[in-house]
């Protein structure tokens, strides 16, 4: 994309005046001005209502990532009244129902909460989107970019990537498995699959973190929240859309190009049939990737401090990540992501007036309107499906999980991260005497709804020979 | 200082009826260049309007309503000083004008002050703000506006936000005409504590009846004082009680009396329509930004109306003074003054309006935003196509679209004589304004910076 | 009350036709009265009613209050219409109301103007307004064929003018894909009308945002307020019939020429650089700016970099959340001052609902030939819009929209200027603002792009409507609604 300078002249009340440059040219010079600044952002005096609100926020946050406790807050719940309603909301916690709810996409839609921010930050992307001829369009040509043998490359992509990046802190003895291992494994692999490096490790985990933060998790509508993640977003686009120009006439010109998600992507566009708009590639490719890397920080993070609270299940999988077998490392993964799974609760929203769960003694009216939360972890207890919910077991139907969600809006990146996840995982496992490091250093620091710590000591491969 | 709202009400010769409206005509027709009088050279005068009620049923009327910064004694007297003739001419019409009229000032000005009603229910968007003060912030935005608009490098916007503010501020500071705008305007006590006054004033009643109650019911209280406490609870509730009994029992009579409404009122307002009356009004409406609305509605019979009428109007004027002093009542911001007065001998009520948009917005934001108010007013009134039914004061009435626009339309009066000082401006225009001034050096934060920014 | 009856309401009030690529408006003038309702009576049986699904043509009709009257309506049953049906859509003050004034002065318009008093011969009343469609050229020639025939038949109507619409070369005709002068698709944002069956697929926001109540679009219907508006009745003992204006509802047509040479000159001279070289992106840029929409019809609250054709069709969306300042879609944008959504106020759930008091369903068709090379000046051949819109309270719906919105100097805060593309511009060029961060920028030199050719309100009655105005007795009703209108429109719409 040529960048252009000079100002054009227009015609104001007699006068000359000047139209702005393009937009998007002062974008890409802010840019840099911005990543400096935007580290350093004035904090507003908190007081009265404004620290109540916020006490309120940092609780439900904190709640979110407490699974034990939604465990004990929701168990009555999915006891006595699988489908409550308070208010303007209504709290579904049976794994059937959930399962029905997400399923149901034309009743119980996401565009209500998600389309604006979306908007705002991104652009249309299909999370924001419910059923439509776009959503399916898009999709589907999503769902081409993704080629067989993908998930080898990915997993063998990872598993380089992890060795390496453990290796660095072999000499140390700990290991932080959120800044050590688990964004920059992410983030490179944003690089190699999907095409899409940034400028830097540094500058696109901060990118992603705070989009990511104001576009699905910013409920309160922080303000500052939303301005760091507007104005990542704003610098993001600049970057992405050179990043896009380049690689397409790099395409148009027979240049040798990386096989990757973006130019998958751009190729798709000579087909009529594939062929996304410019703007469509961007919004697209800046959809995908920013959901791929605090997401897979977090599952790993959750996964492994839940197998550090389980000495006997800790040493099975100990045991199956020295052995390569990364498959059942996955298993124990995702039995013990269940127990604190990156969402707790989605949320949905009623379109129209409708039954859930009909036929059953749960059967339920809901009016439209309201807003549903969907108990994704209540229903990875619930007994119906999940025997002896409250033991920590490998022998689980995959299926059952709901990790990557259900129906229509399940996880467009789930078939990396069933890869990816166990992949970090099994890095992690692979270490020699591998615990928690001692005292407070030992548990997870959020960022806001981020882990953004978690440490772990280990035998360095000299103490292990002594 | 504060404005304030005159409503002098003469009653006008039978017989000279069409030569006072023909010559309120005349100087409404022309309000800027009429050969009559120049409402522009009065200062301090927000809006006038003078027009003629002449329904036939009573001896007809001239109606003068001001809206001014000030009192209106001082008001009069300029007028008297600087438009003489013209108070003449107008008032020569009019029942017991004294004959010594047009050289004695002082009797004319007894004549008008004693025939001023005032308002029972008067509301400023913006209290406060005087002509003055209006005219001048917007010059002072223009002056900005122009600023921004000359910057012919297109240098200034690619400024972080706090260096454009600030050669903003340079720029009006280099400016003679407008020093002014470096001091600060603050609002009026009852603007900022409106709300903390509305309490302290509850607070004692709230507090009376909750010692009542405990006095009532507590085992503590001496038998005497619970006996006396049970009376006082009983004659209230039972007064209450009586009242609401009495207002559906009304309520009921006036459905059952619509029911019998012959012709019935979509006839009558079919009728109406084909008047030229109709066309008298509308010929006057939408010439400019702003528009101005009167209607007369006959009060319905009984003193039990009256009183409900009364004490709404004294409650929607409270609410005007302490709570909806910021440019908005009821959610309405296109109303600049509005009042109602009750006319002597409480036969009916009129309503005049300053407002912003069209007849047809205005009267969609009465039935969207503010159907209680209205309806709690315009129930205890009538005319022939009679206003829409209503249960508890409050509820449907003003809702019922179609009717109720019809009553409003038909109790209309065309305004013969009608002046605004800033008939350019709307509500929020001035608020924005306003906004700009009060900012304009003072010290923000970032967010507020590009909040005012945005302004402009 | 809840269905539409779709057997009684005309067609054309759920659909545009869309498949129909050919149509024909006939503006027809009654000569006489009793053969004109014989000729109304064959007509009730083909009009084409909302259950039809015509393949090959359609056929609708509507009138305006002179045409009533002079069919027999008497004074006290048109007094029973709305005032500005009524009026007529030049009345002096409806003039200022519609900005009908300068340039788009009734006086100069092609048809639908007043008389003017002395004027002779007087311009003839539009009376009637046939609306003829038809999939292709063939079957339109033998439709309008048909039907001149049969309504000169008897001296009954003549034909004062036909106006001619037509697709651009490879647009469709009508709806999403159409596109009209200026170069945009158009017809994007229709609301949906409740009862009509259209509304089953709709949901959650989108259905608070398009679906609409029945009542605001056809007459007998529970309207926005719950209430049902008050339609015409038929008073005259012996016939009366309350019904006569239910299922009816009432058709604004404007006949808006498009000046496409002017408004590329002005894009073109606004953005040129600094050597005076045409910026072909800013200049779409500014465009977009203008209308709210890229070209292709994607929506700048979601897409403000640049035009993303596969959101075309969009029309998902809300201003307040993405876009409360207008950094996006300009506050007075052409589509956010017609259709302001939630923008107005500060609850963007209720000020939904209160800008749905206001829609409009739109059935607009170009018509003139595509200006090939706008930069190089116009050719002299009118084109444009012949914009049509149904609502059930023409004050409340589309004198709102233009008055209220459009024409609003005032329009959500702005000081002074009105719709970019629609506006009659005041001397000198009106001015657009183009709000940003963090300071907004002005646009000036904006000239009328459209002009006003002719335009009127007419009544579209339902199917049973017309059976019972084909009934109507009598000739003395006509001279005396003739005789009591026209002096009363000649003292009022001098200019």
């Amino acid at each position: 994309m040529a960048l252009r300078t000079g100002s054009r002249t227009m015609v104001l009340d007699g006068a000359n005046a000047r139209l702005r440059a393009d937009r998007r040219q002062r974008q890409a010079r802010d840019f840099l001005a911005r990543s400096s600044t935007a580290a350093a952002l004035p904090l507003p005096t908190v007081t009265g209502k404004a620290a109540r609100t916020g006490l309120l926020k940092g609780a439900t946050v904190k709640l979110a990532n407490n699974g034990p406790l939604i465990r004990k807050l929701t168990w009555p719940l999915l006891r006595f009244k699988p489908i409550l309603s308070v208010g303007k909301l209504v709290f579904v916690t049976r794994h059937e129902d959930v399962c029905e709810l997400l399923a149901r996409d034309e009743d119980f839609t996401v565009a209500e909460g998600n389309a604006a921010t979306m908007d705002r930050v991104n652009g249309p992307f299909i999370l924001g989107m419910d059923r439509s001829p776009q959503y399916l369009r898009e999709r589907s040509i999503l769902q081409r970019c993704i080629h067989e043998g993908d998930a080898d490359r990915i997993r063998a992509f990872v598993a380089a990537t992890a060795a390496e990046l453990v290796e660095r802190r072999q000499g140390s003895g700990r290991l932080d498995v959120v800044q050590d291992l688990a964004r920059p494994a992410a983030v490179r692999l944003l690089a190699s699959y999907f095409g899409v490096p940034g400028p830097d490790e540094p500058t696109m985990m901060r990118w992603m973190r705070t989009i990511f933060h104001e576009t699905f998790l910013n409920v309160g509508g922080d303000p500052q929240v939303r301005r760091a993640g507007e104005a990542s977003a704003a610098e993001f686009h600049a970057y992405a859309d050179h990043l896009i120009g380049s690689r397409r006439s790099q395409i148009e010109l027979g240049e040798p190009t990386p096989d990757d998600f973006l130019t998958r992507l751009v190729r798709l566009q000579r087909d009529p049939e594939t062929r996304l708009s410019d703007e469509g590639v961007r919004r697209n490719l800046g959809g995908v990737v920013v959901g791929a890397v605090e997401t897979t920080s977090k599952a790993t993070a959750h996964a492994i401090d839940e197998l550090l609270r389980r000495g006997d299940a800790l040493r099975r999988a100990q045991r199956a990540a020295s052995a390569d077998d990364v498959d059942e490392v996955g298993r124990y993964a995702f039995e013990a992501l269940r127990f604190n799974p990156i969402n707790p609760v989605l949320s949905r929203h009623v379109a129209r007036a409708t039954v859930l769960a009909a036929g059953t003694r749960r059967e339920h009216c809901i009016p439209p309107g309201r807003t549903v939360y969907a108990g994704v972890l209540p229903a990875m207890f619930d007994p119906s499906v999940f025997d002896r919910p409250g033991e920590f077991r490998v022998d689980r139907p995959a299926t059952a999980y709901l990790h990557f969600g259900h129906g229509l809006h399940t996880c467009f990146g789930r078939y990396v991260n069933l890869v990816q996840v166990p992949e970090l995982a099994a890095a992690v496992l692979r270490l020699k005497n591998l615990r928690r490091a001692p005292g407070a250093e030992g548990t997870i620091v959020y960022d806001g709804p981020f882990p953004d710590r978690l440490l772990v000591d280990f035998d360095t491969v000299e103490e292990g020979r002594a | 200082m504060r404005q304030s709202a005159f409503t002098i009400l003469t009653h006008v010769k039978a017989e000279d009826v069409a030569d006072l409206e023909c010559l309120l005509t005349d100087i409404g027709d022309d309000i800027d260049e009429n050969p009559h009088l120049r409402f522009a050279d009065l200062d301090n005068l927000h809006y006038a309007s003078l027009f003629v009620v002449a329904d036939g049923t009573r001896d007809p009327y001239l109606v003068f309503e001001g809206t001014i910064d000030g009192r209106p004694h001082e008001f009069l007297d300029m007028l008297l000083e600087r438009a003489p003739a013209a108070v003449d001419k107008i008032y020569r019409h009019c029942v017991d004008y004294p004959v010594a009229g047009a050289q004695d000032r002082g009797v004319v000005l007894d004549y008008l002050e004693a025939h001023d009603i005032g308002a029972n229910t008067f509301y400023v968007a913006w209290p406060g703000w005087t002509v003055d003060d209006i005219r001048k912030e917007q010059e002072l935005r223009d002056h900005i506006e122009k600023f921004i608009d000359d910057q012919k490098d297109a240098d200034l916007r690619h400024q972080p936000p706090q260096t454009i503010r600030q050669r903003i501020a340079d720029h009006v500071r280099g400016e003679p005409t407008t020093t002014w705008a470096r001091t600060a305007r603050s609002r009026p006590f009852l603007v900022k504590n409106g709300k903390t006054v509305l309490r302290l004033g509850l607070a004692p009643p709230a507090f009376g009846f909750l010692w009542v109650l405990k006095a009532a019911f507590s085992g503590a209280s001496t038998r005497r004082r619970r006996f006396l406490a049970r009376a006082i609870l009983v004659s209230v509730l039972g007064f209450a009680g009586g009242a609401v009994r009495q207002l559906r029992k009304e309520e009921t009579d006036d459905e059952r009396r619509d029911r019998e409404r012959a012709p019935d009122w979509q006839t009558t307002y079919a009728r109406w329509t084909e008047e030229e009356e109709l066309l008298g009004i509308v010929r006057r409406e939408d010439v400019k930004v702003q528009n101005h609305m009167v209607s007369v509605t006959r009060i319905k019979d009984g003193r039990f109306r009256l009183l409900t009428l009364r004490l709404v109007l004294w409650v929607v004027n409270l609410i005007a003074r302490l709570t909806a002093n910021k440019g908005s009542l009821g959610g309405i911001s296109s109303i600049h003054f509005a009042r109602w007065v009750i006319t002597p001998g409480d036969k009916s009520l009129i309503f005049m309006s300053n407002f912003d948009g069209s007849w047809e917005s205005y009267l969609n934001d009465f039935i969207d935003l503010a159907a209680r108010g209205l309806t709690a007013v315009w129930t205890n009134t009538d005319n022939a196509v009679g206003f829409p039914r209503t249960k508890w004061l409050v509820t449907e009435g003003a809702r019922d679209e179609a009717r109720f626009k019809a009553y409003a339309r038909f109790s209309m009066v065309p305004t013969h004589t009608w002046y605004s000082a800033y008939p350019d401006l709307t509500v929020s225009n001035i608020d924005n304004n306003m906004r700009i001034r009060q900012d304009l050096f003072a010290s923000l934060d970032p967010a507020a910076t590009e909040a005012w920014l945005r302004r402009l | 009350m809840s269905a539409l009856e779709r057997h009684d309401v005309q067609g054309f009030v759920v659909s545009g036709y869309g498949k129909m690529r050919e149509a024909r408006y006939l503006l027809l003038g009654v000569r006489d009265p009793r053969e004109a309702r014989r000729w109304i009576g064959e007509l009730a049986g083909q009009v084409t009613a909302s259950d039809r699904a015509e393949e090959r043509r359609c056929v609708n009709v509507a009138f305006t209050c002179e045409g009533l009257a002079t069919l027999g309506l008497d004074r006290a049953e048109i007094s029973t219409f709305p005032p500005p049906f009524q009026e007529g859509m030049t009345a002096e003050h409806r003039q200022r109301i519609l900005g009908d004034t300068g340039a788009n002065h009734p006086e100069y318009w092609l048809w639908g103007r007043p008389v003017k008093s002395g004027e002779k011969p007087p311009p003839s009343q539009v009376h009637v307004l046939l609306l003829l469609f038809a999939r292709d050229e063939d079957t339109m020639a033998e439709v309008e064929g048909v039907h001149t025939q049969s309504l000169a038949a008897g001296g009954a109507l003549e034909v004062i003018r036909s106006l001619k619409p037509e697709p651009l070369p490879g647009r469709q005709s009508v709806g999403k894909f159409g596109v009209e002068h200026f170069g945009f698709a158009d017809g994007m944002s229709q609301p949906v009308v409740k009862g009509s069956g259209q509304e089953d697929k709709l949901g959650g926001d989108d259905a608070r945002r398009t679906v609409i109540e029945a009542g605001e679009f056809v007459l007998g219907y529970p309207n926005g307020y719950g209430k049902l508006t008050p339609w015409p009745r038929l008073t005259v003992p012996g016939r009366a019939d309350e019904s006569f204006g239910r299922n009816g509802t009432y058709l604004v047509v404007r006949h808006l020429a498009q000046d496409v040479a002017a408004f590329c000159r002005f894009l073109d001279n606004s953005t040129k650089g600094p050597n005076g070289e045409s910026d072909q992106e800013q200049a779409e840029w500014l465009a977009a700016k203008l209308v709210g929409r890229w070209r292709s019809g994607a929506p700048l609250v979601r897409s403000h970099h640049r035009d993303d054709p596969d959101l075309g069709s969009d029309n998902s969306f809300g201003f307040a959340a993405v876009d409360p300042y207008g950094e996006r879609c300009p506050l007075g944008a052409h589509i956010r001052r017609s259709n302001p959504r939630d923008s107005l106020g500060s609850d963007p759930y209720k000020a939904l609902e209160l800008a749905n008091l206001h829609r409009l369903v739109r059935r607009g068709r170009v018509y003139g030939s595509e200006l090939k090379n706008p930069l190089d000046g116009d050719d002299g051949h009118e084109r444009g819009l012949l914009f049509m819109c149904v609502n059930a309270n023409i004050e409340r719906q589309f004198e709102f929209v233009q008055h209220t919105w459009c024409n609003n100097p005032k329009f959500a805060g702005l000081y002074d200027e009105q719709d970019p593309l629609l506006a009659n511009q005041p001397e000198g060029g009106g001015s657009f603002t183009v709000q940003d961060a963090p300071i907004r920028e002005r646009v000036g030199g904006l000239s009328s792009f459209v002009t006003v050719r002719g335009g009127a309100y007419f009544f579209l009655p339902g199917v049973r409507a017309l059976r019972l105005l084909a009934a109507l007795e009598g000739e003395r009703a006509r001279a005396d609604g003739a005789a009591r209108r026209v002096p009363k429109r000649e003292t009022k719409a001098a200019p």
